[in-house]
């Protein structure tokens, strides 16, 4: 009985091994990127159901174009009270309540400002100060009303809402919820390396490598958290010898940040997504002031070299 | 008796540690012999798959959802040559050779993507 028992253990061993790596994966387009989820628990449709609702959201936070669906779009186009989704209001209420905690660093009413940047980057024509103004004015003197009880927003003012610098670090907190409520904690959510949520790998210590790419063989550890990078290293115009990013100022409406790359770890992604894009135009001083305030940890990049780590994260190389 | 019986655990647990071994070395062996191959992605299809480990250079033009891009594969690294995307980000990436590390060109919602094996799980 024994001679028959000890194998079967074996092999029963084996099996289960093998079956703790089989992934489930989905691999789309939204949030103008791709968006990559494993997950080694679960099923196929656990991920399924989570891939329709983040499109559904990378629609309604869109506001470039206009769908079947209420989204940015719709509430860029009209002062009148617009009802929205859940996703939708809850990135919105956040996002308007870290324009005012974040005050001169941070503002979801930039949208036209930052197409006229892009726009920049494109042509290479740098827009007058005459026009900057303008559009600061313009998103200085907007703001949304909600109304929590029919759950709608009502803009006032012409400034353009724009939700690139949180939606998709809003995402990763819907996937975090999604598979906190399935039961699921070894998962890797990649939307387009920028913005990226970690359960627990499938290893003793349960810790993902992750490889900072403005740094030569350098590594961090890291397992449930979000981590949100903002970097010019891609999307920049160098014109007349100064390099041009996407990345704008609300306070000033310039577009050279101080930092080359801002790395945040956060328990919230929303959260981490808006400080990391927000810190590209602070100093050290400034960085650690925010990062005690919000709890996060950062690591900021200057000319390829560490300017900054908060001593919570260990690097490895 | 029970010398007899303490003589064939001993055997069964080294015959067991053998067999572990063993599985062990086959899949680590399995798996650093995967080639680098690049999947070109144009909105979740994949559309061309090129062998990274051929060394010749050529290009493959790529219909995209906004126009064409080049792609252009030369000693195992490839990149973008060419693209009608108006901020050309995918462009200024240059060469890639790197796994996890992406080229994106979302105006085309073109993604290309090296597989294989890498001693990191994602880059930022």
């Amino acid at each position: 009985m024994k001679k028959i028992f000890l194998p079967l253990l074996f092999c029963l061993t084996l099996v289960s091994c093998s079956s703790r790596m089989v992934e489930n994966k989905d691999f789309f387009y939204a949030y103008d990127t791709y968006v990559d989820i494993k997950t080694y628990q679960g099923s196929a449709e656990d991920i399924q159901e989570l891939r329709g609702i983040l499109e559904t959201f990378s629609k309604e936070t869109n506001n470039y174009q206009t769908s079947d669906i209420n989204s940015v779009s719709t509430i860029n186009g009209s002062n009148s009270e617009i009802p929205v989704g859940d996703n939708l209001y809850g990135c919105l209420k956040q996002a308007d309540a870290l324009t005012q905690e974040l005050d001169t660093y941070f503002s979801m009413y930039i949208g036209s400002l930052s197409k006229i940047w892009k726009e920049t980057l494109s042509t290479g024509i740098l827009p007058d100060t005459t026009t900057i103004d303008a559009e600061l004015t313009k998103a200085r003197n907007t703001s949304l009303t909600f109304d929590d009880v029919n759950q709608k927003v009502t803009r006032t003012g012409s400034g353009e809402i724009d939700l690139g610098a949180i939606a998709k670090g809003y995402a990763l907190d819907i996937a975090k919820n999604h598979f906190k409520n399935k039961n699921i904690s070894n998962y890797i959510v990649d939307a387009g390396s920028s913005s990226i949520l970690l359960g627990e790998k499938v290893t003793d210590d349960g810790l993902f490598t992750i490889k900072i790419k403005n740094l030569s063989e350098t590594y961090i550890k890291a397992k449930n958290v979000c981590i949100s990078t903002s970097s010019i290293s891609e999307q920049y115009k160098v014109i007349d010898g100064v390099r041009y990013s996407h990345i704008v100022s609300p306070e000033n409406g310039d577009a050279r940040p101080i930092n080359e790359a801002v790395i945040v770890l956060s328990e919230q992604g929303a959260l981490g997504d808006a400080l990391s894009t927000s810190m590209m135009m602070m100093s050290t001083t400034e960085v650690v002031s925010i990062e005690n305030e919000f709890h996060v940890k950062a690591l900021v990049i200057r000319d390829r070299k560490i300017e900054y780590v908060n001593k919570d994260i260990e690097l490895f190389h | 008796m029970d010398k007899k019986k303490l003589r064939n655990d001993l055997l069964l647990i080294v015959s067991l540690l053998v067999a572990a071994i063993i599985a062990l070395i086959v899949i680590l062996t399995r798996k650093t012999d995967k080639p680098l191959v690049a999947r070109v992605y144009v909105s979740d299809a994949i559309v061309e798959t090129i062998d990274l480990s051929d060394k010749t250079e050529r290009d493959y033009t790529i219909k995209g959802k906004n126009g064409e891009l080049v792609i252009h594969v030369h000693d195992g690294k490839i990149k973008v040559s060419k693209s009608n995307c108006p901020h050309q980000d995918c462009v200024n990436q240059g060469e890639v050779s790197d796994i996890n590390h992406p080229i994106i060109c979302a105006y085309n919602e073109v993604y290309i993507v090296i597989n294989g094996d890498a001693n990191y799980d994602v880059e930022i």
